[in-house]
């Protein structure tokens, strides 16, 4: 008897496990006509600007979101042509996927709203002649600290070895973003990946992991703001919203040179509904929606008339409009191929020794 | 759905035959209903466990492919990676946290389950039930509770420090502490109930004869009760240590990402280093060590029942 109660109640976990891992996520659905299937950053575009393009155009949107876009990259290779109509990831993976044969050109004379873009924004590395890409919003990785807690000035990055700061730091888990500040703060390039530059981006970095408290990729506003951590690597977004959160928080841009990558739109080849893509990326390019999503997740906004229509608090937030000066000397991530691993390595020695 | 029409066919059969030789239809039918219950759950077996374990030992000895996925080309290197310096270290280091969470379950289940084991019918029920509630919601959601807990300027220091007790916070999370306090917490319910079920089935019979000899508490405890429940204990050790291994959001969570566990490791090569293969070999080596740990619970004389 006591036995058949332990069947019924194990019987009943199980299965309510199962529900409830059970949800899955709803498939792109190709058979309505007016659709466009979006695969992009989770918690990065506000449901309300992508329900405003529906109600405008009749276009439905299928938002497909990933955390991590090497998970979006094995998801497109995956699915067969057609699946997605467009991507929304970092400016490297137009390299990648253009390797790989996966992306149109823009049909730029479609979108007449992209001269709005900032120029500083344009002619990237991956994108040269901006054929493929459209950017969205920008991230930047500042250094944010707390006025209260940390006494010696902080200019550059090698402050962040000091020892007074044992313990207390939290870095983004971003592999390229935290092994290139390394690479930029012993004087080398964002993408080299020669012996003595990692040599040198392993030493700092191995100095650096005794102040290490968190890696944390998907919030690390938090620790800041409930002031469990008293500085850090962070990006520029998250460093605003911990900044309004809490107002002891600071951003300061080290004056070597400094990790910037745009998120972009492309268009993936074979798209089904593939006239829909730059209809809406003229869209997102209006400066009025600009502000809008701008304002939900304040990262650098590269669009020239939407900036003006920002609020103060924003506008001037050196956190969410990097000064021109510190943008001049930034550097973007791209495409490095094999090269890969050998940043793997470097940062995953850098995790794994305590 | 095809073998519904043959189990008719054989019935309507069996009508016109002679009774001399019904035995034999009697086993084909008996056979293939035997295939009717058998087939279902093989094909879920086979098509949900035993491909994809093929396709991850086949995938650990293929290359790498650069943007993720595998290249058909033969190689031992993963194997041979799999045993270097740095990730031996990391294995040393998830081992040293799966036994101390398993210490610390087994610590805390034990005199539960003892508890437990002692009270009437319903008390029981209503005492497990609530040992396996929480796992009804997700264990993120648990972990991020601790956190709020535990941090600087959480609610335990807070309180601690407001009644003078301590002078500067204590850290108890993002570190390798609370790495086995969540994990502990986590796996809990998997040692509470094999213990358990073992406790409840001793036999009283054997207590009370004890009892009437004239042996004390501590001493039926420590020739009866404990050597009984040892299966449990076994099971129970094993059902902690084995997932404890494979964790990484727990590492994640409440280590803050700054020590690096089997679990992580694996979860890294699929999901950042983009290599597969490499990831595939450590899950190998992950379920081979599994297997051994099996042998030796079986070997021990412990029932793969009660591992559930």
């Amino acid at each position: 008897m006591k036995r058949r109660y332990f069947w019924l109640i194990s019987i009943l976990v199980s299965s309510l496990l199962l529900i409830l891992t059970g949800c899955g996520h709803s498939q792109a659905s190709h058979r309505h006509t007016k659709v466009l299937n979006i695969i992009g950053w989770s918690e990065y575009v506000p449901q309300n600007v992508l329900d405003d393009f529906t109600k405008e155009t009749g276009i439905r949107i299928n938002y497909i979101s990933y955390s991590d876009p090497d998970q979006m990259l094995s998801k497109v290779l995956s699915s067969a042509n057609g699946t997605y109509d467009m991507v929304l990831a970092p400016g490297m993976y137009v390299q990648t996927l253009q390797k790989l044969g996966r992306l149109e050109k823009l049909n730029k004379n479609k979108i007449p709203n992209y001269k709005n873009i900032n120029s500083l924004a344009l002619n990237k590395p991956y994108d040269r002649h901006n054929q493929y890409s459209s950017p969205y919003l920008g991230t930047v990785v500042g250094i944010a600290y707390n006025k209260k807690k940390v006494k010696n000035k902080i200019t550059s990055y090698q402050d962040l070895l000091n020892p007074s700061l044992k313990n207390q730091l939290v870095t983004v888990e971003d592999s390229r973003a935290v092994v290139g500040c390394a690479l930029m703060a012993t004087g080398h390039k964002i993408n080299d990946t020669s012996k003595p530059a990692l040599k040198d981006a392993s030493a700092y970095l191995k100095k650096l992991k005794p102040n290490i408290q968190i890696f944390d990729g998907a919030s690390p506003k938090t620790p800041l703001i409930n002031n469990q951590v008293s500085a850090g690597l962070v990006y520029g977004g998250e460093i605003a919203l911990a900044i309004k959160n809490n107002p002891n928080i600071n951003v300061v841009y080290p004056k070597e040179d400094i990790y910037f990558s745009y998120d972009v739109f492309m268009k993936l080849k074979k798209a089904p509904n593939g006239s829909n893509v730059e209809k809406f990326i003229n869209y997102m390019l209006r400066p009025n929606v600009s502000v809008k999503f701008s304002k939900a997740f304040p990262y650098y906004n590269p669009n020239n008339k939407a900036v003006k229509l920002l609020p103060k608090d924003l506008r001037n937030n050196p956190a969410v409009m990097v000064p021109k000066t510190v943008l001049k000397r930034s550097q973007t991530v791209l495409d490095i191929g094999k090269n890969t691993s050998k940043i793997d390595e470097v940062w995953s020695n850098f995790k794994g020794n305590n | 759905m095809m073998e519904i029409p043959k189990n008719d066919f054989s019935t309507k059969f069996k009508k016109h035959t002679t009774p001399t030789n019904q035995p034999a239809h009697n086993s084909i039918s008996e056979k293939i209903s035997k295939w009717i219950q058998i087939i279902p759950i093989s094909l879920w077996m086979l098509l949900l466990v035993v491909i994809p374990l093929m396709y991850v030992l086949v995938m650990s000895f293929m290359s790498r492919n650069y943007y993720g996925g595998i290249v058909y080309k033969f190689t031992l290197n993963n194997y041979v990676q799999v045993f270097n310096w740095q990730n031996l270290k990391i294995y040393g280091q998830s081992i040293w946290i799966g036994l101390m969470s398993t210490i610390i379950c087994l610590l805390i289940a034990y005199p539960f389950a003892l508890f437990t084991a002692q009270k009437g019918p319903i008390a029981k029920m209503i005492l497990i039930t609530l040992v396996i509630v929480p796992s009804v919601s997700n264990s993120l959601v648990r972990l991020f509770s601790w956190i709020t807990l535990l941090r600087r300027t959480g609610v335990i220091n807070t309180i601690l420090e407001k009644i003078g007790f301590i002078k500067q916070p204590l850290a108890m999370v993002y570190n390798t502490g609370g790495i086995v306090l969540g994990m502990s917490y986590l796996l809990l319910m998997f040692m509470i109930i094999p213990i358990f079920n073992s406790l409840d089935r001793i036999d009283h019979d054997l207590i009370e004869a004890a009892e009437d000899l004239g042996a004390s508490k501590w001493k039926i405890l420590q020739e009866i009760v404990i050597p009984l429940s040892m299966p449990g204990v076994f099971a129970g050790c094993i059902m902690v240590f084995i997932p404890s291994l494979g964790y990484f959001f727990v590492s994640d969570v409440m280590g803050g990402g700054t020590s690096i566990m089997m679990g992580n490791l694996i979860e890294n090569q699929f999901q950042v280093s983009r290599n597969w293969p490499f990831g595939a070999a450590i899950s190998v080596m992950l379920i081979v060590l599994t297997m051994i740990l099996l042998v030796l619970f079986q070997r021990r004389g412990g029932k793969m029942d009660d591992l559930g």
